[in-house]
């Protein structure tokens, strides 16, 4: 007797059909095989079925047993074919056939009840997106596929209530769940407004949350770099229900979904492999950059990264999604993120400190900073260089009035909303993503300020990327006054985050 | 153009032939003319100069050379390099003294500030034959010949066990009369400069110091000229928004960045970035490592 049961399986990101075809054979030697490339964490996948079986009041049939996974081509691995398996095996045990048009995803625990898998969401998706009638999905899973918006949802327990479902038709209640997607959950605890003073570094932090600017901080050990870049999130606006589903399949092709609609805050360590930041391994997953996907990385010691993973940003940078080509296929995931890049001024971390001696050579500060030199640094809109809290102007500090979390936080809405508008017949979201036409299309300089950047030029023997970088920042700066057009002090001030070192 | 002078011939510094110690030697490039050793100032600092330092240099060393006095130093990073700097600018003339052989170039970096002490009729001088590389010792021996040929030498910035106080101590040893610039107590590159004045050096507070010291006529004119200007730029000012006008009056007292501005002024960070950045291309102010100053 052979049943077809439809499942599906991750490569990357993206869903594609696995059809399980189990064959019970009531001739030849009881046995119980999986072909079609398994890999371990699949091969295992009958010792569970078959021990949930047992353990649901069932018997199972002492058989020859052979489940395909077709395409046989593709690499199977992950937990989640218990659930079909086990299906076609009930199927055949209490003489039914499987229901039409349903997709059946999870794995199974020795007691016959669901786990908690990963990819349920995807598996959401793709059920709606190539209109399956239903999904069976462990129970345990439901606030996952919740979010998905799709109506054929089956949360399951466990294997008997499966059984009674699909021999009695006993209904599958599935509970409204609590959507979380639309609660602000940005935490206060990283919050802004809880660093005193810095009043540079949040003005900065505050044009790069408006503009979707990458920053570059540079400064001695302690002086609060990490912190501030931790601050970065609380100003950003909560995800879109666009963006949340975006940053949801990442998370969820690795059973990380959490539910709440923060951005992401990605600290990778220094020491980081290529695949590790870029994506890849076996089976392929996100790696740094797409876990950051439209929230933050950060990269504390930059230089500090490897060369090659330095080097191997750009192209994210650019694009905003990251190709990786393995033999196994070509995987892409999205790498929209604002970069917030934090290193020393040298080795020892004291140059240009007043109070500490440093100790580095002139080529050991060479270098150095030769490791951030280049390619890397055009994508940087925004530098600046954090100094030690002077105590007697931390004292002055308090008794001068800050921003409050609501007024940044509606400033910098209020600048997204106006790039919307204005960039609603582009492909780019913000202004970090402009480049040559666009720019000249969209920086409208007045005379005065066209007059003082063409000034700087000469004066400061800027680059033509420094040049392009002025005008993007200076753009931020003017929406995030509400000004149309680009005005003599918002060049002014942008050009205060050069890179200037 | 290069060649020796030996310690025998008329040609060879008279300061230098003073010293017990003097070299038998010295290997040359550039036009030699004696005349530049008639009023030579060492000026000698710290190789990590900060802001301060640099604003010193510059200031004590365009101060000389409008008086025609050569600066002597020794070709290092921060305040030497910012000594030659600062005297070709004013065209004067410096001279830059060498560990090593006068051809071996130890950093290529400066190939162009060589170039132009030479243009600027300047001289590269050293003990060593040519092709003689640089070790730990030449630059200690090299300190000697900086204080040897100069009346009076200036330490601009110090720390504790820096080879500016091994210069200061050759001059003290061969009569010269050591200046040191008095700096913070906080910071590390003034210890050396402050231990010094504690011992007994002259405190340098203005460039006045070393050319009274000179005896050398100062003419009078050209400072209040300078004066003159900067009062028609307070004018100029004043006619200006306050705002402007604040961010003037407290960097002509302090050198402050643009965040300590914001938090004296009581003004945001954006309004002051932007004015500043406007002061600066007008020429009003200055900036250096993210300070800004009058």
């Amino acid at each position: 007797m052979l049943y077809k049961i439809n499942s599906c399986a991750s490569i990357g990101i993206e869903m594609v059909n696995i059809s399980v075809e189990i064959n019970i054979f009531s001739r030849g030697l009881p046995c119980f095989n999986i072909i079609g490339l398994a890999n371990k964490s699949v091969e295992e996948s009958k010792h569970r079925v078959y021990t949930a079986i047992q353990n649901s009041g069932n018997t199972f049939p002492n058989k020859k047993i052979t489940v395909n996974l077709a395409p046989a081509d593709i690499p199977k691995h992950g937990s989640f074919y218990d659930l079909p398996i086990a299906i076609g095996i009930l199927c055949h045990i209490l003489n039914i056939m499987p229901p039409d048009s349903a997709l059946f995803y999870g794995e199974l625990s020795l007691d016959g009840s669901l786990r908690n898998t990963k990819g349920v969401l995807l598996a959401c998706l793709y059920a709606k997106n190539n209109n399956f009638r239903k999904l069976y999905f462990p129970e345990a899973s439901l606030t996952e596929a919740t979010s998905a918006g799709y109506s054929g949802i089956m949360p399951v327990k466990n294997l008997s209530q499966l059984v009674m479902h699909l021999d009695h038709g006993e209904r599958i209640l599935t509970k409204p769940t609590l959507n979380n997607t639309s609660v602000d959950a940005r935490s206060d605890e990283d919050s802004i407004t809880n660093i005193k003073g810095h009043i540079l570094a949040k003005r900065v932090l505050t044009i790069s949350a408006a503009g979707g600017h990458h920053v570059m901080f540079v400064g001695s050990p302690g002086v609060g770099k990490t912190v501030l870049a931790r601050s970065l999130n609380s100003i950003l606006p909560p995800l879109n229900q666009k963006e949340y589903m975006e940053v949801a399949k990442i998370y969820s092709s690795v059973g990380l979904l959490t539910g709440n609609s923060a951005r992401p805050f990605r600290s990778p360590h220094h020491t980081i492999s290529h695949a590790g930041m870029l994506g890849g391994g076996t089976p392929t997953v996100p790696g740094e950059i797409s876990f950051a996907h439209r929230g933050v990385l950060f990269m504390d010691e930059f230089p500090e990264f490897s060369r090659s993973v330095l080097e191997a940003l750009r192209q994210p940078l650019e694009d905003g999604e990251i190709c990786i080509v393995r033999n196994k296929g070509m995987y892409r995931f999205p790498s929209k993120f604002s970069l917030v890049a934090a290193c020393n001024p040298c080795p020892c971390g004291y140059y240009g400190d007043e109070e500490h001696k440093c100790i580095c050579s002139p080529r050991q500060i060479n270098n150095y900073r030769i490791k951030f030199s280049g390619p890397i640094l055009d994508r940087i809109d925004l530098y600046l260089q954090l100094t030690t809290y002077n105590s007697y102007f931390f004292n002055t500090s308090t008794s001068m009035p800050e921003e409050s979390l609501a007024t940044i936080r509606n400033v910098v809405t209020r600048s997204r909303s106006i790039q919307c508008e204005r960039f609603k017949n582009e492909k780019i979201l913000n202004n970090s993503e402009l480049t040559g036409a666009l720019i000249d299309k969209y920086v409208v300089l007045s005379s005065d300020a066209d007059v003082l950047l063409k000034k700087v030029v000469v004066k400061l023997n800027l680059s033509i990327r420094a040049f392009l970088s002025l005008k993007k920042v200076a753009r931020t700066i003017a929406d995030l006054n509400g000004s149309e057009v680009v005005q003599e002090g918002h060049i002014a001030e942008s050009i205060q985050y050069r890179y200037h070192f | 153009m290069s060649g020796y002078v030996d310690y025998e011939s008329n040609e060879y510094p008279v300061t230098l032939k003073n010293v017990k110690d003097a070299p038998k030697r010295l290997y040359y490039r550039g036009d030699w003319d004696s005349t530049i050793f008639s009023a030579c100032v060492g000026v000698v600092g710290s190789r990590r100069m900060t802001l301060y330092g640099g604003r010193v240099t510059f200031k004590f060393v365009h101060d000389l050379t409008c008086f025609g006095i050569t600066i002597v130093s020794g070709f290092m990073y921060g305040v030497d390099t910012a000594a030659h700097e600062s005297c070709i600018q004013n065209h004067g003339r410096t001279i830059a003294v060498l560990p090593c052989g006068i051809d071996v170039a130890y950093d290529g970096m400066r190939d162009r500030l060589l170039d132009s002490i030479l243009a600027e009729k300047g001289l590269i001088i050293s003990e060593y034959p040519e092709g003689c590389a640089a070790k730990i010792w030449t630059f200690h021996r090299r300190n000697r010949i900086i204080a040897g040929l100069s009346k009076a030498v200036l330490v601009v910035e110090a720390g504790l066990d820096s080879g500016s106080l091994i210069t200061a101590n050759f001059a003290k040893k061969y009569g010269r009369t050591v200046f040191a610039v008095p700096g913070s107590i906080f910071s590390e590159y003034s210890k050396g400069t402050l231990q010094l004045i504690h011992d007994g050096a002259n405190s340098a507070t203005s460039p006045n110091d070393i050319l009274d010291f000179l005896d050398l006529d100062v003419n009078t004119d050209s400072f209040s000229l300078k004066d003159a200007s900067s009062v028609t730029i307070i004018d100029l000012i004043s006619i200006e928004n306050s705002l402007e006008q604040q961010i003037y009056l407290l960097l002509k007292k302090n050198t402050l960045s643009s965040e300590e501005l914001a938090l004296v002024l009581h003004e945001h960070i954006a309004d002051v970035n932007s004015k500043v950045t406007l002061m600066l291309m007008s020429g009003l102010i200055s900036e250096s490592d993210n300070k800004y100053f009058v």
